[in-house]
């Protein structure tokens, strides 16, 4: 399936500068790394180095968190806008 | 850098009640702007110890951002509270705000922090974006809500005056 992946302002110049992105993918997982296949400097800052997506992210389906809906495995809607961004979080440690 | 929010008496007034409306939890959420006009949106604090950490709603945030754009707004801050601590960005605020490579996670926007003690905001404080690097952000605004420091408001509000918990604790 083919969607529309959103880039964060702090991932665009990885990506040669742009926000918006068409890519093909069953799911999530599939989608981001075909876009890390297309820009590789992405590909660090997106995956963890066993595969796993970086806590730091926030993954959108629509509105859906992918992590309600199986995180990396989760399945891409024809036409879907597939939204990162970075978590806003912080806090007294 | 767009800044002109943190001369904003209303904005800052709207996130200081933020802070107390969510105490003893830290509250949280963004600044918006467009030309000189700017408002601040609160969003929900989904971190499992909300006292004192914070992490925002995804989704709300991404309603509200993608709201704002639709009104030819853009974000300039983002804020969150510190209640019983200081008005300072901590060192997991700083942590959090970073990519792992150092880089900021929101290129240009400001942090505003903001101290709550006993369900009372007490200050705020506007920081600059955070950049790459170990440096710390410099503070550029420091603002008290009004009569913050009186036993009770002088600013037309009726609230119950909370007694201060102990502050062995400062943060």
């Amino acid at each position: 399936m083919v969607a529309t992946v959103l880039l964060p302002a702090s991932l665009q110049p990885f990506a040669a500068g742009r926000r918006e992105h068409e890519v093909a993918g069953r799911d999530v997982g599939e989608l981001l790394a075909r876009l890390a296949e297309r820009f590789p400097p992405l590909r660090a800052r997106l995956f963890h180095e066993t595969g796993g997506l970086r806590g730091y992210l926030v993954v959108l389906i629509e509105d859906q968190d992918i992590r309600a809906l199986g995180g990396l495995a989760a399945p891409v809607p024809p036409d879907a806008v597939v939204t990162i961004l970075p978590a806003v979080a912080g806090g007294w440690s | 850098m767009n800044a002109s929010f943190a001369e904003d008496g209303a904005v800052l007034r709207a996130i200081a009640l933020d802070a107390e409306r969510t105490y003893p939890c830290e509250g949280c959420g963004i600044v918006v702007q467009r030309g000189r006009v700017a408002r601040a949106i609160a969003l929900a604090n989904v971190h499992a110890a909300p006292e004192r950490h914070f992490e925002i709603e995804p989704v709300g945030l991404l309603r509200a951002l993608r709201a704002a754009e639709q009104e030819g707004e853009v974000l300039v801050a983002i804020f969150h509270s510190h209640p019983e601590g200081r008005a300072r960005l901590s060192r997991e605020d700083l942590a959090r705000a970073r990519m792992p490579d150092g880089s900021p996670a929101f290129p240009g926007v400001l942090q505003v922090v903001v101290s709550v003690r006993g369900a009372l905001a007490r200050e705020l404080a506007v920081f600059e974006p955070v950049e790459a690097g170990a440096s710390s952000p410099e503070r550029i605004r420091a603002w008290r809500p009004p009569a913050a420091s009186a036993p009770g408001r002088t600013d037309g509000r009726v609230r119950k005056v909370r007694l201060t918990p102990t502050d062995a604790s400062e943060r």
